[in-house]
Order: structure tokens, then C-alpha cells, then sequence
């Protein structure tokens, strides 16, 4: 599957460590990867839909439906939000990842 | 400790999305917006194959009228002669030059895979063609979904491993064909045989995006298994996999499967190569050697 745009900024490895370590499973851990993906996905969408003025945001998600992977998705946020939404991004990403992790405790 | 640690993990990471689809759907632009689409997820194979479901939207999509299906091969064979003694030959130098895990050839390596590979299958490949080459040659492929090839297109037009469903977004470089119309044996195969490279992860991708983007779409390749020599020629269709999977490449279903990797962890350490063939003349699919 292709990757999303805003890949560059998330990262899971301690996750990904973690899960892997695991005893269940391959089937379940691999629900469970794909499950934290969503997450992860999801917190970075409901950040940016809160940071973005509503006027925007249907081009938004038509533009990520369309292109997912496409690194102008990024510039058209610097565009309407700001040069700083690349920084949020990573930062919001890492604060999902932290909670992530501690629902695998 | 509980007797199932990673179900309880699941169970509240499952808690966690729901609390971010909430904190979405307070949006009302993005609660109208995800009313008719799957956006949530859509990255995840099975995850948003059942999204879909749930929203009914894989159901309307397959009683959608199908499009006039060009009659195509069912097998694609290279025109070289079968002989078994090359892919022998092959197999066995393969194996002592190239190493068993993720890896960019070196230069000396990458010249002797290439004079092995286009003496044996008659099709030449390069590691690095017109100046661009990728991260790896040698990693990791996994399974991937179908992709559509056009607007309109459903699972039950593929006419193999229909199992392996279709990925909801479209692949990285778009529809195989603009529509119905376009659609040709030329686009059957390339969907067919599909591979995915990690474009994105270009040293220069964020500078030269544009112009790789027309460089990689669709671009073939050659996919070898060095564990038994099995080769497909590929079209590049999506970029990926990400990172994080461990993985470098991905390949359709039925290049997977020639390759001997559609079971088990589906997955497999194989050596991907350029197909270098400006006149198009090499048929999209097995080798035959």
C-alpha cells in the first residue's frame, strides 16, 4: 500500500519493536498494526481539521482521497494554515504515538 | 498479567479511534465529507476493506455495470526460448553474488547481476537507468491488494485471487486507464503484474517529485525470487511500502503468487531490477527461461 504524506514525520519504531516482541499471534499483532495506523491517521486528521478553516477542508479531503501520497498535501497546509504545520504534525504524531504506547502496557 | 495482553491492548487502542473519529466528525465539513467516503483508513488493507463494508459501499461498488472487458491471455510468456539450464544458471550464480537481506548493489555487484540476468532471460536490466536508481535492489516484498485500474472499477473484474481484495485508495500514480474506454490489455497486465517501489523515500524526491513521479509511473521492472528463480517483469503501480513495515517492495497478487510468496507471511527477499527497454517490447509478465 502506498505510503501516506505524512509518513516522514510519524515514527513508530518503538511501536513496532514492542508489537513485534509480543507472544500472540501474527494474525493479532498484525490487527493490531494496522489499528494504530488508523489511529495514528486519525489524530493527524483531526488536528489538521481543527487547525485548517473550514472553507478548506472539503479540498483538503478530496485532495488526500485522491493523492494520499502526494508531499503537496503538505504544502497545501503551509498554504492555509502555516510553515509551522509540518513541526505540529510531527509533534501531534508523537503525542499519539506516547499514547499508543501506553495502551500497550 | 492478563491472559491475552494484546487483545486488551486492542481493545483499548480500538477505545482510542473511536475517541479521534469523534473528535473528526465534529467538523461538520469532514462529518459530511465521511458520510460518503472511507477516508478514515483507507491506507489499511483489511481494516478499511471492512469500513467499506460497513458503509455499503463495497456492496454498491460490486453491483456496479461492468465496463466491456477486452479479451486477454490468461498467460504471459517472454519471447525466449524455455531453458530450464538458464534459469539454473541463474539461480545458482545469483545466490553467491548477491546478499540475503536489504541491500543497494554496489557497482561491481550490480554488473554482474545485470550481464547474469540479461545473458540468461535475453531482457536487459540495470540497476541504475538513465541516472536514477532506487534505495534498494535487494529487500523485502510483500502481498498487496488489487488496484483499480480505472473509474468504476470493482474486485469482480479481476479475474484472479479475487480474495486478496482491492485497495480503496488508488495507487500512487493513479488510474491504470482514464476510463472504461481507455482501458486495454496494455492496462490488464500492467495491474496484473504490478509492483510497488519506495519512491517517496528518494533522496531527491521531495526536490524532483514531478519528474520522477513520470519517470517511476508504470515504469517496468524485473522482479527475480533468488530462492527459486522465478522472474516476472512488473509495472511500477504505487509507491511503498512505507518504512516502518520492514518492507521495500510490494507486488499484485499475481505477480505474488508466480513468484511462490502468496502464502504463509506472504512475503519474501527478492531482487528488483529496471527493465531497461526503450522500444517497449518486452511483455509484462513471467519469464520464461
Amino acid at each position: 500500500m502506498a505510503p501516506l504524506f505524512y509518513d516522514h514525520l510519524v515514527i513508530k519504531t518503538s511501536i513496532i519493536e514492542i508489537i513485534n516482541q509480543k507472544p500472540e499471534p501474527e494474525n493479532q499483532k498484525g490487527k493490531a498494526l494496522q489499528l494504530i495506523d488508523d489511529i495514528i491517521y486519525e489524530g493527524i486528521m483531526a488536528h489538521v481539521l481543527e487547525k485548517l478553516d473550514t472553507k478548506h477542508h472539503t479540498t483538503f479531503l478530496t485532495q488526500v482521497q485522491e493523492r494520499p501520497y502526494d508531499p503537496e498535501l503538505i504544502n497545501y497546509l503551509k498554504e492555509h494554515i502555516g510553515s509551522d504545520i509540518e513541526d505540529e504534525i510531527r509533534q501531534e504524531a508523537d503525542k499519539v504515538v506516547k499514547k499508543i504506547l501506553k495502551d500497550l502496557q | 498479567m492478563p491472559e491475552n495482553n494484546l487483545q486488551n491492548s486492542i481493545a483499548k487502542l480500538e477505545k482510542r479511534s473511536d475517541q479521534l473519529r469523534k473528535r473528526i466528525l465534529k467538523n461538520p465539513s469532514a462529518k459530511k465529507f465521511f458520510k460518503k467516503s472511507s477516508l478514515l483508513a483507507f491506507n489499511l488493507r483489511e481494516k478499511s476493506s471492512r469500513i467499506l463494508a460497513g458503509a455499503g459501499l463495497v456492496g454498491s461498488l460490486l453491483v456496479m455495470p461492468m465496463p466491456d472487458s477486452p479479451s486477454v491471455p490468461m498467460e504471459v510468456s517472454q519471447p525466449v526460448k524455455s531453458d530450464l539450464s538458464n534459469q539454473q544458471k541463474v539461480l545458482g550464480n545469483l545466490q553467491e553474488i548477491i546478499p540475503h537481506q536489504p541491500t543497494k548493489l554496489s557497482s561491481d555487484q550490480a554488473q554482474k547481476v545485470e550481464e547474469l540476468i540479461s545473458q540468461n532471460t535475453q531482457i536487459n536490466v540495470k540497476a541504475v537507468l538513465d541516472g536514477q536508481s532506487l534505495n534498494h535492489h535487494i529487500g523485502y516484498i510483500g502481498f498487496e491488494q488489487h488496484l483499480k485500474r480505472y473509474p468504476g472499477d470493482t474486485l469482480s473484474g479481476h479475474d484472479e485471487i479475487q480474495e486478496a481484495g482491492m485497495a480503496p485508495g488508488l495507487g500512487a500514480f493513479g488510474y491504470f486507464a482514464k476510463d472504461s474506454q481507455d482501458y486495454s490489455t496494455k492496462t490488464y497486465l500492467e495491474e496484473k503484474y504490478y509492483c510497488v517501489v519506495q519512491t517517496l523515500y528518494l533522496e531527491n524526491w521531495n526536490t524532483d517529485h514531478r519528474f520522477l513521479k513520470d519517470w517511476y509511473a508504470f515504469r517496468k521492472m524485473m522482479v527475480i525470487n533468488p530462492v527459486n528463480g522465478k522472474a516476472v517483469v512488473c509495472a511500477i503501480g504505487d509507491a511503498g511500502p512505507a518504512e516502518w513495515t520492514g518492507k521495500q517492495f510490494g507486488g499484485s497478487p499475481e505477480t505474488m503468487q508466480y513468484l511462490d510468496l502468496n502464502k504463509g507471511p506472504k512475503k519474501g527477499l527478492i531482487l528488483m531490477l529496471f527493465v531497461d527497454d526503450p522500444e517497449n517490447k518486452v511483455p509484462l509478465g513471467p519469464v520464461n527461461y
